[in-house]
């Protein structure tokens, strides 16, 4: 990765500026992540039912070079992410929803390089677009302790550690009619000794109606596979995600302000990752990232 | 402008948010159970409690208040069950008896109370066995217990009865709150370590290391115990505080330190506790390895560790009794634990 983005810079400091091949600060992705139904998306997220929660995080290229065939950037996407381990009971000033109960989060950081072959999505069909992504990813989970001085939660070292992984996705997407499609697929390698899980997949389907300008009805579907390992002489169990947004997406030139209703079934995440549940919520997400 | 509506199952779902359905609750694991056998009873015997044991390399003395066995083989144990040291009669003997004197001491009182002799537990070295005893007043009631003091007990290698040590013709070597040395120990280096637990307050009780130069085992006076501070020390309450535990605690050496293992009255779960350097750290925060059933009475009962019955050093071998229907007796249990358990200390 640090190879891949000296040979960017490499490239885009020596490369005329003015002539568009180069860009500095811009989208992360050719095709957004920010619409995925993961809950590892990085954006600004606030979760109001079924828990509450808020994630501060998105993903953006320090740098893109674009060729004549394909396009490479190279960026960071990190978040941290709080949310109360018990229902959404109340609201508190700001306005925000709030809960009783421990407040568990968890931060992540990823160095990744994207690889948009243009020509070979054009030559697909004409509005279609290609890509590849390769990402070091860290995620470490904690919870905080009592203002109040009292204990913190119990024993939390049972739980996974989800750590350094290496991730790598191909995704594509399409217009049929006067709908939009995005679907990415995942693989997912952890590093020895730094994880709980050995190896995992994913899927990620997103589909919009773009029959209104200004607002368009969206679905959004994920679903993972993580393989558990061994760390510390501890072995973990397998873990698995399907979640699913229904909703609206209210788009600009910067990204989408996604207004949905989720339903999850599978583990929880941060430091309840051995608990399995099925959730119904509802959330709004600042995603950035367009579509074409 | 034509009218659009949400669609229906957007509604339906806003109309459900809130949700939470737990589903399952998973645990991950430091290894495997691979056997939890109720002990056969030998010929001749009733029942068999718990034991206190002396770890041997490759074996384990278990002890009963009239009976001790050499154990050498978990299967063997749970397949047949212990082979007793018997005598030419074929009853059942004990490692160690009253002295004729003691004997006719008790028959002598009239106050309902009877002097003891209670195995504790101890180390082994050179396979000479080291047993620590307490010498106990018990009665009149069923739970009044003295404490009168603490005795050792030495066996020679291939001895089915340790002879008790006496000092100034007493068998009593250390006051009841002189030295702590009631749950066992092991050799390190050119010192035994033994372990002792006390209770100081409503559920909490502490355990102190004290140690003895391999060379002066049998001398009273050469166990010390230690301070984190000051090293070995003569002031048995200037000791540090290496574990604290409620059940029986077994200290035994580990691939890359020491293994406290213990198993808790109140839930019946079996814990282990880790520390790298004995003389300078704390076990570490217990760790929980596996669940045995509790007792109707609802404490669990023995837990000692048998580090002497290892093949190998991710093995782990606890002793316990239950009276549970179905599996009542002694039981073996053992767990095999994955394999950098121990590797890291956490």
């Amino acid at each position: 990765v640090i190879g891949l983005a000296t040979a960017l810079f490499s490239a885009g400091l020596g490369a005329p500026a003015g002539d568009g091949s180069v860009e500095f600060l811009g989208f992360a992705r050719e095709i957004s992540r920010g619409w995925s139904a993961s809950r590892d998306t990085p954006a600004m997220t606030m979760t109001i039912f079924a828990r509450p929660g808020a994630m501060g995080g998105g993903e953006l290229s320090f740098l893109a070079v674009r060729f004549p065939d394909f396009t490479l950037r190279n960026g960071f996407a990190g978040f941290i992410e709080l949310e109360h381990d018990s229902e959404t009971s109340r609201v508190n000033s700001g306005p925000m929803p709030s809960g009783d109960g421990k407040i568990l989060w968890r931060g992540s950081y990823a160095y990744q390089a994207a690889l948009a072959l243009d020509t070979l999505g054009r030559r697909l069909c004409p509005d279609c677009a290609l890509e590849l992504a390769l990402q070091y990813r860290h995620e470490s989970q904690h919870y905080t302790g009592s203002n109040n001085g009292d204990s913190g939660l119990e024993d939390v070292s049972v739980q996974p550690y989800v750590g350094d992984a290496v991730l790598g996705d191909v995704a594509s997407s399409q217009h049929v009619g006067s709908w939009y499609f995005a679907e990415r697929l995942l693989g997912m390698w952890y590093l020895p000794e730094r994880s709980s899980y050995d190896a995992g997949f994913g899927a990620d389907l997103h589909a919009r109606w773009l029959v209104l300008p200004r607002a368009h009805p969206f679905v959004s579907l994920y679903g993972e596979q993580r393989f558990g390992g061994e760390l510390i002489g501890r072995h973990y169990p397998d873990a698995y995600r399907l979640r699913a947004l229904l909703g609206i997406a209210l788009p600009s030139w910067l990204g989408d302000v996604l207004v949905y209703a989720s339903g999850d079934v599978g583990h929880r995440y941060g430091v309840r990752i051995l608990t399995e549940e099925a959730t119904l919520g509802l959330g709004v997400r600042l995603a950035l990232g367009t579509t074409p | 402008m034509r009218r659009r509506v949400l669609p229906a199952p957007l509604v339906l779902s806003l109309a459900a948010t809130g949700c939470i359905d737990a589903l399952d609750q998973e645990q991950s694991t430091l290894g495997e159970r691979t056997r939890d056998c109720v002990v056969p009873l030998p010929e001749g015997v009733e029942e068999l409690g718990a034991p206190v044991s002396l770890e041997y390399p490759g074996k384990s003395l278990w002890l009963w208040s009239n009976a001790a066995a050499f154990v050498d083989q978990a299967s063997a144990l749970c397949s047949d069950g212990p082979d007793l040291f018997r005598d030419g009669d074929g009853a059942p003997t004990p490692l160690f008896a009253l002295d004729s004197d003691e004997l006719a001491s008790n028959v002598a009182r009239d106050d309902g109370r009877r002097l003891e002799l209670v195995a504790v537990g101890g180390f082994s070295h050179e396979d000479t066995g080291y047993l620590f005893y307490e010498h106990r007043l018990q009665g009149p009631g069923f739970f009044d217990s003295e404490l009168l003091g603490t005795g050792l007990c030495v066996l020679d290698p291939g001895e089915e009865r340790c002879e008790r040590l006496r000092r100034n013709a007493s068998s009593v070597l250390w006051g009841p709150e002189q030295r702590f040395l009631n749950s066992g120990g092991v050799v390190v280096s050119e010192r035994a370590l033994v372990f002792g637990c006390r209770r100081v307050a409503d559920f909490l009780r502490v355990c102190t290391m004290t140690g003895a130069p391999l060379d002066a085992l049998t001398d009273p006076t050469s166990y010390q115990p230690y301070d984190y501070f000051h090293g070995w020390v003569d002031d048995p309450l200037a000791a540090s505080v290496v574990i604290e535990e409620l059940g029986s605690v077994t200290v035994s050496l580990a691939r890359d330190g020491y293994l406290a293992t213990t198993l808790d009255p109140f839930d019946g779960h079996v814990y282990v506790s880790l520390s790298e350097d004995l003389l300078s750290r704390q076990f570490s925060r217990r760790l929980d390895v596996f669940a045995t059933p509790l007792p109707e009475s609802g404490l669990a009962i023995g837990g000692r560790e048998h580090s002497g019955l290892r093949d190998d050093p991710n093995e782990l071998h606890v002793s316990y009794v239950t009276d549970r229907p179905g599996a009542a007796g002694l039981h073996l249990a053992s767990f095999r634990f994955f394999g950098k358990f121990g590797g890291h200390f956490q």
